[in-house]
């Protein structure tokens, strides 16, 4: 296997991108994002870094177009790909919660409790796998609806009477007039990595990991 | 689906192969299957549909839900099959009394599955492998792998490792740990921190916690697993492995191999060695194999059975550079004389051994 062969590391672009470039840049790994270019490739360190949309993070690891990806682990578990979980980063983690109006909360327990499958609660959300999972587990009976942005409209306009979405401070979910009715789960930063691509560069790909948690 | 949309598509997850693409996987077929026959391997064909119950308590969830089913003219639910190992194994447990059977049998395959790759429709595949199914074993793993690597080499593989894995020895340290699917399931995504955490939970010894932590993550060779530091019962429990891998790197298989202790099977039958092989160039494994005996004892037999199969996708992808499917034929041209004379004088051609390419006037 050649030992000398380029990285190529899945990188989210956002607010995520600018919080693992500075926690990179103090372990000697550059990222440098070029106006409108799509990759950088650090010379130094034979890295090579695909800006990519969070959520494309681990089609682009599954296909063997990057060894490696820096993912959350919502992403993960929707994308259903099997990767190796190499490493966790300590930041970017965050809650998954189910929110509503307060006035609806309730009518949240009470479908715990009573499991009313005639006439489900709706939930309108972008994790609908973690969602369906969590609720299926349960033996809650849910409606699911898939919304890919501005989840917050669906129990202002009436789609749904819950979201599920991350939660970080609450302030979205305060200005619209909503509240965290129940936290569901937590989420992580992780690098992920194909499993194949893995094993023909191990020992490199080991020295990034350790140098990334060191 | 419109009816003009529908000629012009073919199913999710299926792909007509055209004729390079065919001849290609004909040529590595051809090839693989000579070779494992010069091997004294048979060949078996299991069927392509089976009832579905029967494999139930051998399916993932992922497999069971990615698998494709239907009720067939006696409403008894049927599967179409998705895993070749498991067809065979099958098929050949219920004639595995018969006289026509040795002790020891060695067979071949290929063909396809359809398999749900991950959250994808399911998928095609198709599959060629070697299985040695036995009353007891003694060297037939040595056998299977080394079949695995001259395979490989004859095939004109270059680059490319063996990584070997043993769920035995995770099966000694584990016993009864309640908590023994999620520490396997750490150990396979190569989750440390997660690993860390429910190693710490579990009810096991600290020499065990430190042996499953030093472990899990070990990739190298023999030399480099000897001296790690690990318990007796752990060494213990690494004694088949490291016997047969030494085995192997004696016969000259060094540079192939990798021990590697994350290799771990998603599937509950496999009970010794596991193994997959990784080429430049292909982003899935090119082989999947291990030891399964209790494949067969589920079944209701008492056997040991080790084999691999190789994926076509990846293999085809390796392949498709090194593999000359261009042969020459001699041009044969019909109708510059008597058309019946010239059909006559490319048979003859033919049954000397060429290859004829009739070129019409």
């Amino acid at each position: 296997m050649d030992e000398n062969k380029i990285i190529t590391i899945a990188v989210p672009k956002g607010r995520l991108q600018e919080q693992i470039a500075e926690y990179l840049a103090v372990r000697g790994v550059t990222i440098k994002e070029e106006s409108r270019k799509l990759d950088y490739y650090d010379e130094k360190n034979s890295y090579r870094f695909l800006f990519v949309k969070n959520s494309d993070v681990p089609v682009y690891v599954n296909y063997g177009v990057a060894d490696l990806g820096f993912s959350g682990s919502d992403v993960i578990y929707e994308g259903d790909f099997e990767f190796l979980h190499l490493a966790r980063l300590p930041f970017g983690g965050t809650k998954i919660c189910v929110a509503g109006y307060e006035k609806d909360r309730q009518l949240f327990e009470q479908n715990g409790l009573e499991r009313n499958f005639i006439k489900p609660i709706k939930i309108a959300t972008k994790f609908t796998r973690f969602t369906n999972h969590y609720f299926e587990e349960r033996g809650i009976p849910v409606q699911i609806i898939k919304l890919t942005g501005s989840v917050e409209l669906a129990p202002i306009l009436g789609l749904a009477h819950f979201i599920v979405d991350l939660v970080e401070t609450g302030s979205t979910l305060r200005e619209n007039n909503l509240a965290v009715i129940e936290e569901i789960g937590q989420t992580h930063v992780k690098l992920i990595a194909n499993p194949s691509l893995y094993r023909q560069n191990y020992r490199r790909i080991d020295d990034f990991v350790s140098n990334l948690q060191g | 689906m419109k009816k003009n949309n529908l000629f012009l598509h073919t199913p999710p997850g299926t792909k007509p192969l055209y004729p390079e693409e065919a001849l290609l996987r004909n040529i590595i077929e051809c090839r693989l299957c000579s070779y494992f026959e010069c091997w004294d391997y048979k060949p078996v064909e299991p069927p392509m549909i089976d009832y579905f119950d029967i494999y139930t308590p051998f399916l993932t969830e992922r497999q069971r839900k990615g698998s494709i089913r239907f009720v067939d003219r006696d409403g008894n639910l049927v599967l179409l099959r998705n895993d070749i190992t498991l067809f065979a194994a099958k098929a050949l447990a219920v004639r595995m009394g018969s006289r026509f059977f040795d002790e020891r049998f060695k067979y071949y395959y290929c063909g396809q599955i359809m398999r749900s790759r991950e959250k994808d429709a399911p998928e095609e595949y198709y599959q060629i492998g070697c299985e040695i199914v036995s009353k007891r074993f003694t060297h037939e793993e040595f056998e299977i792998l080394c079949l695995l690597l001259e395979s490989a080499k004859y095939l004109g593989i270059e680059d490319f490792r063996l990584h070997i894995g043993d769920i035995s020895f995770y099966n000694a340290l584990l016993g009864n740990c309640s908590e023994r699917a999620e520490i396997l399931t750490a150990v396979r995504k190569c989750d440390l921190p997660l690993l860390q955490e429910l190693v710490n939970n579990a009810e096991l010894s600290d020499e065990i916690k430190s042996d499953l932590l030093t472990c899990a993550h070990f990739m190298g060779n023999t030399k480099e697993l000897k001296s790690a530091d690990l318990s007796s019962a752990g060494k213990k429990a690494l004694e088949p492995l490291l016997h047969l891998v030494s085995s192997l790197e004696k016969a000259g298989y060094a540079e192939y191999l990798t021990i590697d202790l994350s290799e771990l099977p998603d599937l509950d039958y496999y009970n010794g060695i596991i193994f997959n092989m990784y080429a430049s160039g292909a982003e899935m494994p090119l082989v999947s194999g291990g030891r399964y005996d209790l494949l067969f004892k589920e079944l209701g037999l008492e056997k040991s059975a080790v084999g691999f199969s190789y994926w076509l996708y990846p293999l085809e992808k390796v392949l498709h550079e090194k593999l000359d499917i261009e042969e020459t034929s001699e041009n044969v041209k019909i109708g510059k004389n008597s058309f019946v004379d010239d059909f006559q004088n490319a048979v003859k051609k033919i049954a000397s051994g060429k290859k004829v390419r009739l070129n019409y006037e």
